[in-house]
């Protein structure tokens, strides 16, 4: 039959400031009948697309989609999930704590897919305690652009360059993952207040003896001082719930978040607004005592569509690590925005422990900072190239599944293991049939 | 590729001596150390800059029918870009029936070479699915007037074909802008008795930035003129020969 519809769809990035047209498929068998045209542009595999930029968008390409990868088996004797690349977090969650076990490192959202958290080596609240995503992942298929399948393990360099790889090195498809056996999902929460950054860091370094997850809110807008809130947390034990009966902590199958409705089109986060939120964060009540894990773990998911706040030019997160424990280089980044004029309506602090073991991992011993600024902010282009120099100088980077403003200069000095993983990109995927907007944009293919 | 901000990484002019392509370069967005590249007749003896731009300077003549593609496909074969400038104009003698071949040439230059180069890169750019082009087409090609009408003409048929794709190419996340600029000081004009509304090159390569970041696909440089063009396309002959 002729199909008259464009078989292009608009893809964009949860930020929303990258838009593409790309043709987007549910398996390879159907990758024959694209023209020769499109798989010119190659291939990219995505998940679903809570990265913010455009690592999973391929302008006039592929974009293999996992949603049909969706087998989970969790075998308890060994502690190990068998899943689908298409499962999600929060399906994992689900499925394992069934059994009594949960995942060691979940993002801030339980919307990504297991093969989004790998490519981009994800990490959680509980960074310095557990490490990344990959460190919990035994072995990986991966569908190379033949469409045949390889298996790799953990000791791999094809593993290290997939993990925090972007998608650029293969199609995953199943992973083997390391749980965590809990007692019950729940977890002993502890909020503290802080009024200035130097107080913030220390309160931070201070709880994590005791509290394996921790992270903090930080104020950066008014007065730009630092203040905030230290969230610290760990499991609790069946004891102390049992204690406190009307603590609803079951676990629904598929959560329903609220819609806000009529957003989208402009956009609601002007400084102002910014300011009061801020405010209103920072002088709600703190909590101390129970609370369920998935709210503790993702917060922001009660709302589904937030990121429409920021209406029709979205916004940018800009989430960079920098490897030292002195508070200098976040008072500098105050002292930045401030000049500027910057101020970001969510900002998370957080410390971390120990790096990634992928070639691209993100994450480096130190503080990383993520912060989300609407698109159409006044001199954000210039703060963020300051930003990206002293980042350099100082031995930081930037988190490439958040990144949509890297330039190829700035990325080849942030990631000092790129030309390691050049050489598995050339060595695995010889055409450069994995390919996307950002391996575009940032020459990595 | 763009960036969140929609600045330009790799930006293409053909036509790379032109003053108003040039400007239009330094008043778009890039990203810091953006790839340029200038396509024109002996370019590399030019002394051409742009700030915090690499330049790369080609040498490339639009009547040679075999590099007239070829060198544009290579380069797109390397990389994606996100504006190409079609910037190619020959201006010639005034029109005279009995220098025909010169008249060919203002014919070949402005339209036939020009519009198969657009139509290469409008379709290499449909290919990637993202890209801007910004054809600087000219007021002459509103309504012919007795000292320019051969490069009226030709540039008509070029604002022509380009209206055309950019129909064509509608919902392709391919854009295509249409500058018409009334008399502009540089290089070309020089010499020539100032129309009204002149502009400097720098103004109107700021306008031609601007340009492109609106909704409005087709737009006269400086702004004003699009009434005045609209007078004057409605005026009978009788009347504007007498101001002539
Ligand atoms: C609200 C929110 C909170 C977040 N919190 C955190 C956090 O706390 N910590 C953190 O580290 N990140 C966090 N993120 C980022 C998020 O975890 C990553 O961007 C993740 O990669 C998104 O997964 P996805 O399934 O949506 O993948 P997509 O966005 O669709 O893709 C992301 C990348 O993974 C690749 N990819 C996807 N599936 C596959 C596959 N099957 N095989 C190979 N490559 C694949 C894509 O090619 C792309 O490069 C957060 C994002 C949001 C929106």
């Amino acid at each position: 039959m002729i199909s008259f519809r464009s078989p292009f769809t608009h893809q964009m990035g949860w930020g929303r400031t990258n838009c593409s047209l790309g043709i987007s498929l549910d398996n390879f068998e159907e990758l024959p009948g694209v023209t020769q045209e499109v798989l010119s542009r190659g291939a990219i595999p995505s998940g679903r697309f809570r990265s913010y930029g455009d690592s999973a968008l391929n302008s006039g390409g592929v974009n293999i989609n996992s949603n049909k990868f969706k087998k989970i088996d969790i075998q308890t004797d060994k502690g190990i999930a068998i899943c689908g690349s298409g499962v999600t977090i929060g399906e994992l969650e689900f499925a394992a704590h069934l059994h009594g076990f949960l995942p060691a490192v979940v993002p801030g959202t339980g919307y990504v897919t297991l093969g989004g958290a790998f490519a981009s080596d994800i990490h959680g609240k509980s960074q310095q305690s557990k490490g990344n995503f990959s460190d919990h992942v035994t072995q990986i298929t991966l569908i190379d652009s033949h469409g045949i399948a390889h298996e790799y393990t953990s000791d791999s360099a094809e593993f290290k360059a997939t993990a925090g790889g972007m998608g650029l090195t293969g199609f995953i498809s199943e992973l083997h993952i390391l749980l965590e056996a809990v007692e019950i999902p729940v977890i002993y929460q502890k909020e503290i207040r802080v009024k200035s950054l130097k107080e913030m860091l220390s309160s931070l370094v201070k709880v994590e003896n005791e509290f394996p997850f921790t992270v903090a809110w930080i104020d950066l807008s008014g007065k730009y001082h630092g203040r905030g809130v230290v969230t610290a947390g760990r499991y609790a034990s069946k004891d102390e719930v049992r204690k406190k009966y009307n603590l609803d902590y079951r676990f629904q199958k598929h959560d329903k978040p609220i819609t806000i409705p009529f957003l989208g089109r402009v956009n609601v986060m002007k400084k102002f607004m910014i300011r009061v939120f801020n405010s209103l964060w920072y002088h709600k009540p703190v909590k101390c005592g129970l609370i369920s894990f998935r709210k503790f773990m993702h917060p922001l998911d009660s709302i589904s569509n937030w990121n429409l706040l920021y209406g029709k030019s979205g916004f940018i997160q800009y989430q960079f690590v920098i490897p030292s424990l002195e508070s200098d280089f976040l008072e500098e980044v105050l002292l930045i925005l401030r000049e500027f004029e910057i101020s970001s309506a969510v900002t998370v602090l957080k410390k971390f422990g120990r790096g990634g073991s992928g070639y691209l991992s993100f994450p480096i011993p130190g503080w990383t900072l993520a912060m989300d600024f609407p698109a159409g902010t006044k001199n954000l282009s210039k703060a963020i190239e300051i930003l990206d120099r002293k980042l350099i100088a100082n031995g930081g980077r930037v988190y490439l599944t958040k990144d949509s403003l890297l330039n190829i200069d700035a990325m080849k000095n942030m990631y000092n293991e790129l030309e390691e993983w050049k050489q598995m990109k050339r060595k695995m995927d010889p055409a450069c049939f994995w390919q996307s907007d950002q391996s575009r944009r940032l020459e990595l293919c | 590729m763009l960036n969140a901000l929609k600045q330009f990484q790799n930006v293409l002019l053909i036509g790379g001596k032109s003053e108003i392509g040039l400007e239009t370069l330094r008043n778009v967005q890039m990203v810091a150390n953006a790839k340029v590249f200038l396509l024109g007749r002996q370019i590399e003896v030019q002394d051409i800059s742009i700030e915090g731009a690499q330049i790369f300077r080609l040498n490339y003549d639009i009547s040679d029918s075999a590099d007239r593609i070829e060198v544009i496909s290579k380069l797109m074969d390397e990389m994606d870009f996100d504006l190409v400038v079609l910037a190619v104009g020959y201006l010639g003698n005034q029109p005279n029936l009995s220098t025909l071949r010169q008249n060919q040439e203002i014919l070949n230059l402005n339209f036939n070479h020009s519009a198969e180069v657009l139509a290469f890169v409008a379709h290499r750019l449909k290919v990637q699915k993202h890209g801007k082009v910004l054809i600087l087409s000219s007021v002459a090609s509103v309504r012919p007037r007795k000292g320019n009408y051969v490069y009226g003409a030709a540039k008509a048929g070029l604002d022509f074909l380009a209206r055309g794709l950019q129909l064509d190419l509608e919902d392709s996340g391919v854009e295509i802008y249409i500058a018409r600029p009334g008399f502009v000081h540089s290089r070309m004009t020089n010499g020539l008795i100032p129309a009204p509304f002149a502009i400097s090159a720098e103004k109107a390569g700021e306008l031609c930035a601007k340009g492109i970041t609106k909704s409005k696909k087709v737009f006269y440089v400086p702004g004003v003129l699009r009434f005045v063009m609209f007078i004057v396309s409605v005026l009978p002959t009788r009347i504007l020969k007498r101001l002539n």
